[in-house]
């Protein structure tokens, strides 16, 4: 029996470091996000993990943006509250531009983009005035997507328990 | 046996779910899943993933692969069992058969993730999926996004058939 010192190929890094340091990946290969506490596989084309879906993006898309899916069946940027709010399928994980193929976090814990106003920790998620960024409110509504896990300042990552909201 | 230093880590390398290994195994080896981008473990009986659950065939007929199935109400205290609807959409919605499942059998279920399902008629890319008046079979969310929507269509076709989908984690109810 061969046994590993180590549980995944490239050990425990941080999901900005695994984006940007890791070169030469292949399909199934692992590395311990350390930002998660979780395992994430190379799919051959992007990072993901088991509370992830991929999709093609259809725009460029950053890490901790809320997406949604367009007419073309490809992620773009969750709009406005008044808009489609309740179409939020999830956070990105590991982003690219058109035409790539992203990761997107469905459940479980996501780092999520804040919107100008910042986030307080214990209040429902939901998106904000900012394309693909969120605000915190006190009550729950159609379009939040989660409770806020961490206070945080604009334009700064925050984690957030995914709960997206359905409408009865 | 198959060691763990071979074949990338997993017991059985890179795969694709139909070409799973499907004798000699035993419960905990691997392969990496490139439909549903999984890591895929052998409980003993199937290859399973954190997309998974398991529940009992009631639904009187054999479940094929990708049907839309529902939990079952009233059922007994000792098993939680899925059928298929006729209801357009059905808010018990649970997700997608992985493997084809006898009645009576257990069945494996996608709740989450990249996967394909059943559809009724024709089904646009990015349409939001609810089950529909056919049995076992998905259709496009006519109206407001409501409750019953289990994922997104992620291809098209034209008419009845299958597309590739998200499947989402269930929703909070509001």
């Amino acid at each position: 029996m061969a046994y590993r010192g180590q549980n995944t190929k490239y050990g425990n890094l941080t999901t900005s470091q695994i984006a940007t340091n890791i070169t030469g990946m292949q399909v199934g290969d692992s590395v311990f996000n350390t930002d998660y506490g979780r395992v994430d596989f190379y799919t051959g084309s992007v990072w993901t993990n088991n509370n992830s879906i991929t999709i093609t993006a259809g725009a460029t898309i950053t890490e901790g943006q809320i997406c949604r899916i367009n007419a073309s069946g490809q992620a773009i940027l969750l709009g406005t509250p008044s808009s489609n709010a309740e179409f939020g399928v999830g956070i990105c994980g590991y982003g690219g531009t058109l035409g790539q193929t992203i990761s997107l976090i469905v459940c479980g814990v996501a780092k999520c983009r804040v919107g100008v106003a910042g986030v307080t920790l214990g209040q429902y998620a939901t998106i904000s005035s900012t394309a693909g960024s969120i605000v915190s409110t006190t009550a729950a509504s159609i379009g939040a997507l989660g409770r806020v896990l961490q206070t945080q300042t604009s334009g700064n990552l925050a984690y957030v328990m995914l709960s997206f909201i359905e409408r009865a | 046996m198959a060691y763990i230093s071979l074949n990338n880590g997993y017991t059985y390398g890179i795969r694709t779910l139909a070409n799973r290994p499907i004798s000699g195994m035993s419960a905990g080896e691997t392969f990496f899943c490139t439909d549903n981008n999984r890591v895929m473990t052998y409980d003993g009986t199937f290859w399973v993933c954190d997309d998974f659950v398991v529940m009992v065939n009631r639904s009187g007929v054999t479940l094929n692969q990708w049907d839309l199935v529902i939990v079952q109400q009233g059922g007994t205290s000792t098993e939680i069992s899925c059928v298929r609807t006729t209801t357009s959409g059905n808010p018990l919605v649970v997700g997608v058969v992985v493997y084809q499942a006898l009645n009576g059998a257990n069945c494996v279920i996608a709740v989450k993730g990249n996967y394909r399902v059943a559809v009724a008629s024709a089904t646009s890319l990015g349409a939001d999926l609810t089950t529909s008046a056919t049995s076992g079979s998905a259709q496009t969310n006519a109206g407001i996004f409501s409750k019953g929507v289990f994922g997104f269509a992620t291809s098209s076709t034209a008419g009845a058939g299958q597309v590739d989908c998200i499947i989402m984690a269930r929703k909070e109810l509001i």
